[in-house]
């Protein structure tokens, strides 16, 4: 039902668009992001450059380097709106901090399509974002099915490492991934340590669970950086058969990773997609179309079983996607 | 004080000197390595896993690239100056190694020394900022700080990157007669800084300007060369601790080393380094930077809330300095 | 025999204020020759010139006959001027031996090529040294800033006896002291006139100059307007001329 809804908005989008193609060259875009250095948000941008050049029309990609970095993106966002774009679409680091700010932004008349992560408003076009909450509940539905794989049994011991404090999306993936285990009684939490987003610090926090606990049979890692650093543990110690590691996100790392049966389930968002379907839906919403406040862009689970079938393709490598802002669609 | 002494026999002088000496043959460096000793004693103790080999091993490896950090921004701190580069410039250096050979197509040999020149480039240029133009070393570092990082970032388009060859890797996580090559690595390059430090001229006159700027001047010292010659070093030894890090984890990442400038700067201090200069040593840098993975990994073990984790390295920076300055006033109503 | 250190004729300006207006000054080897002056007389201007501090618009500064031109502290040093000053001369962290030596250390090469300093050789003489001034330094203190005022000056004044420094120019160094300790400094001062040196001594304390001094000198306005040998003046003729009261 959601989904119906979600292609008639997108279908009317692109009529009203499909009107008037050949016009937006003067349209502009800003494109801002939590971090300007991963992976991820690398390829949000490559979804939003690919979309500036199938409609023709300019974007900036902006954003700070750091995702700690909360006020410089507000300087962002209130510089973006003074100049006035066609749109904006925005991550928003702190769903606190940026509030104010989207509001201003769009009472100044610019529509604004909210990606990846909320702000506390409701003032702004959509909501275009992975569930992360759903991402977690998937990560423990994989742990748990590894788990199953290699001891034959439901019990053990479980850790998870959090990239970073106080950020939204990685709060509920490790909420979605919490409640999610308890599902599993056998299955147990016994530690959880908090990063600062450094792949040599989820290292050596993983090396040192591992110590600490000999009998660990998984470890969720909530973000790539950690995927990256507790993936170099697992196989460091050799335990790559033992402990069932599920971790989000695909940097090259992780996907070697996962070939090299280190990681066994990676939980993939699609970030090509919200950059994409973001530049099209802020364009369209500068055009008076109307959208639903949230469209979830929907989690995959990348395994050494699918990563080379077709449908994962697009995930991993955006140069093979399929493209088309009918989202749900594919 | 001084009056009394002066106006005393020459024995009992003799006397009191004995005495300072054995005050001084305990410096900080003693008492931070005691703390030190009884943490691992505690962790053994609370924590079955702690003194097993894979554990020692893995803390071994991890102070390995925080002490190479620490024993480069040594130099600077004993100037009394400071260098708030170091972690950004390790992070740079990753960067610009990784991609000599996965987007370059370089050797390793070649990305090694490419990368060592650009570090040393940028040091001698932290160094000569700060004496030549007078602008503050916190000043030019805190722009090396924010520019080489976006540096890192602009070079590598934020991302990280992947297909270092296995050997790079194969050698951090190898061991000469059980004990890990990067550990080996980093008690070399300490030694080579604490005989530059204790054994040459250079090394001295950084003590000497780290003293008193305008006595070393007097003397004839040419401050400018040191200076530069001990941001060169800062820096080299970032590069240094930012290749491993890549060798470490098999990929150059633009954040690597984030924050860690100021991991090393308090390793140095709680080692007995003084920020007004002068003072520190190879030996008190290795042990605060020890103090601090061990913190690390006792909290790990025990499972000690990530943050109360900060807080408990806070209380230690400022517990140690108390205690330095306490030791410093008593000493100087003794003397 | 020309006298040690020879001034003539030097003339300083900062930009339009006149400092010295052509001063003349000898010292002989083995003299102190006490300066002394009002605040702003240019005593620290003239003795900043000998030390190669500043340098002289127009005027001859000669040691031992010879013109030299002293550019630069380092040079002074190389010449033979040391300048003992009120507190800017010692590395307050490094140790009494590491700032006797302080730019001068002796090396050796470890295992035949590294050029390393020779600390038991610097230890041997400073305590050698120390015990020929009968001062009363711990040899071994591991920091200079441990010591009192009046001790640190004796390490500055060691420096320079140690290093055969023909001309020694005290700044003011009893000014921070206590008074058992500017006896000492007193008597280091004539310990080096006794061993050959030249030794330029400012100060306020007439006392002090008349006791430690051969002749004394005034300055007033940047000319030289007395010289007498000490035991042929006193305190309130100094006076007459520092202030300017000559009855001219």
């Amino acid at each position: 039902m959601k989904k119906v809804l979600l292609i008639a908005a997108a279908a009317l989008g692109c009529t009203v668009i499909g009107a008037q193609a050949g016009d937006f060259s003067k349209a502009k875009i800003d494109v801002i992001v939590k971090a300007t250095t991963s992976q991820y948000w690398g390829t949000v941008f490559d979804g939003a450059r690919q979309a500036a050049k199938d409609l023709g029309l300019s974007i900036a990609t902006l954003g700070a380097p750091s995702e700690l970095d909360v006020a410089q993106e507000v300087q962002i966002l209130e510089n973006a709106t003074a100049a006035k774009p066609t749109g904006i679409v925005i991550a928003a680091t702190n769903a606190q901090a940026l509030a104010q700010p989207v509001d201003a932004a769009t009472k100044a008349g610019i529509p604004v399509v909210v990606i990846d992560s909320d702000a506390n408003t409701k003032n702004y076009v959509t909501f275009l974002a992975t569930n992360n909450e759903t991402g977690g509940q998937k990560a423990a539905i994989e742990m748990a099915r590894c788990i199953k794989a290699r001891t034959g049994g439901d019990t053990g011991k479980v850790a998870y490492l959090t990239a970073l404090a106080g950020a939204q999306s990685l709060n509920d993936r490790d909420k979605g991934f919490v409640e999610q285990l308890k599902s599993y009684p056998g299955l147990s939490i016994v530690e959880h340590r908090v990063g600062n987003n450094e792949a040599s610090r989820a290292l050596s926090d993983s090396e040192d669970l591992l110590t600490a606990h000999p009998d660990l049979v998984g470890i969720f890692a909530d973000n790539e950086l950690e995927g990256d650093g507790a993936g170099t543990a697992v196989s460091e110690k050799g335990l790559g058969s033992k402990v069932c590691l599920v971790a989000f996100d695909t940097s090259d790392q992780e996907i070697k990773f996962v070939r090299s049966g280190i990681i066994d389930a990676l939980i993939v968002q699609n970030p090509y997609m919200m950059g994409y379907a973001g530049v099209w839906y802020a364009l369209a919403a500068a055009h008076g179309v109307v959208f639903p406040k949230y469209v979830d862009t929907g989690v995959s689970v990348v395994t050494k079983d699918n990563i080379d079938s077709p449908q994962m393709g697009g995930l991993l490598d955006p140069k093979k996607y399929v493209l088309s802002p009918f989202l749900g669609a594919q | 004080m001084g009056e009394g002494t002066l106006s005393k026999a020459q024995e009992p002088a003799v006397r009191v000197s004995m005495f300072e000496g054995l005050r001084h043959r305990l410096p900080l460096e003693t008492y931070v390595l005691a703390l030190t000793v009884l943490v691992w004693i505690l962790l053994a103790v609370f924590s079955q896993y702690f003194w097993t080999t894979g554990n020692i091993t893995d803390i071994l490896r991890q102070v390995s690239i925080d002490a190479i950090l620490a024993f480069g921004s040594l130099f600077p701190i004993v100037l009394a100056g400071i260098d708030l580069s170091v972690g950004s410039v390790a992070g740079l250096a990753g960067v610009i190694f990784s991609m000599l050979i996965a987007d370059a197509g370089q050797g390793i040999l070649v990305a090694l020394v490419v990368t060592v020149v650009a570090g040393l480039i940028i040091g001698m240029v932290n160094g000569w900022a700060s004496e030549r133009l007078g602008i503050p070393p916190f000043i030019v570092t805190l722009a090396g700080l924010q520019g080489y990082r976006g540096l890192a970032l602009l070079l590598s388009g934020g991302l990280t990157i992947a297909g270092m060859p296995p050997g790079l890797q194969k050698f951090a996580l190898s061991s000469v007669l059980h004990v890990p090559s990067l550990f080996l690595l980093m008690l070399a390059f300490g030694l080579a800084a604490h005989f530059l430090l204790a054994y040459t001229r250079t090394g001295r006159y950084m003590y000497a300007i780290g003293s008193n700027i305008e006595s070393a001047r007097r003397v004839g010292i040419r401050v400018t060369l040191v200076v530069i010659i001990s941001y060169a070093l800062a820096s080299l030894y970032a590069t240094i601790s930012g290749l491993l890090l890549v060798a470490r984890l098999s990929m150059g990442a633009p954040t690597a080393a984030t924050g860690s400038e100021l991991a090393a700067i308090a390793a140095a201090v709680v080692g007995g380094a003084s920020l007004f200069g002068g003072r520190g040593t190879i030996l008190g840098c290795f042990i605060g930077a020890l103090l601090f993975t061990t913190i690390g990994n006792g909290a790990n073990l025990l499972g000690v809330n990530s943050f109360w984790q900060m807080v408990i390295e806070g209380l230690l920076i400022a517990f140690v300095v108390y205690f330095d300055n306490l030791q410093k006033r008593r000493q100087a109503g003794l003397g | 025999m020309a006298p040690l250190l020879e001034v003539e004729g030097l003339v300083k300006s900062f930009g339009p204020v006149d400092v010295l207006h052509g001063v003349d000054l000898s010292l002989a080897a083995g003299e102190v020759l006490a300066l002394v002056g009002d605040n702003g007389a240019g005593k620290s201007t003239l003795i900043k010139h000998v030390a190669g501090v500043y340098r002289p618009d127009a005027g001859e500064i000669r040691l031992e006959g010879q013109p030299v031109r002293v550019e630069s502290p380092g040079q002074a040093r190389a010449l033979g001027i040391e300048t003992v000053y009120q507190d800017l001369a010692l590395a307050d962290e490094l140790s009494v031996g590491a700032n006797i030596f302080l730019g001068r250390e002796p090396v050796k090469h470890l295992f035949g090529f590294l050029p390393i300093i020779d600390n038991r050789r610097i230890r041997t003489e400073t305590d050698a040294l120390l015990a020929r001034i009968e001062s009363q330094i711990p040899p071994r203190a591991r920091s200079v800033s441990r010591l009192s005022g009046g001790q640190r000056q004796a390490v500055s004044i060691a420096r320079a006896l140690y290093w055969r420094a023909k001309v020694v120019i005290m700044d003011e160094p009893t000014a921070a002291l206590a008074v058992m300790e500017r006896e000492h400094v007193i008597g280091l001062a004539r310990r080096l006139a006794s061993e050959g040196v030249g030794v330029i001594y400012i100060g306020h304390n007439l006392i002090e100059i008349l006791e430690v001094a051969d002749r004394v000198s005034v300055m007033y306005r940047g000319r030289i307007v007395h010289i007498a040998k000490a035991e042929e003046t006193n305190q309130q003729e100094l006076i007459k001329y520092m202030t300017g009261f000559t009855g001219k």
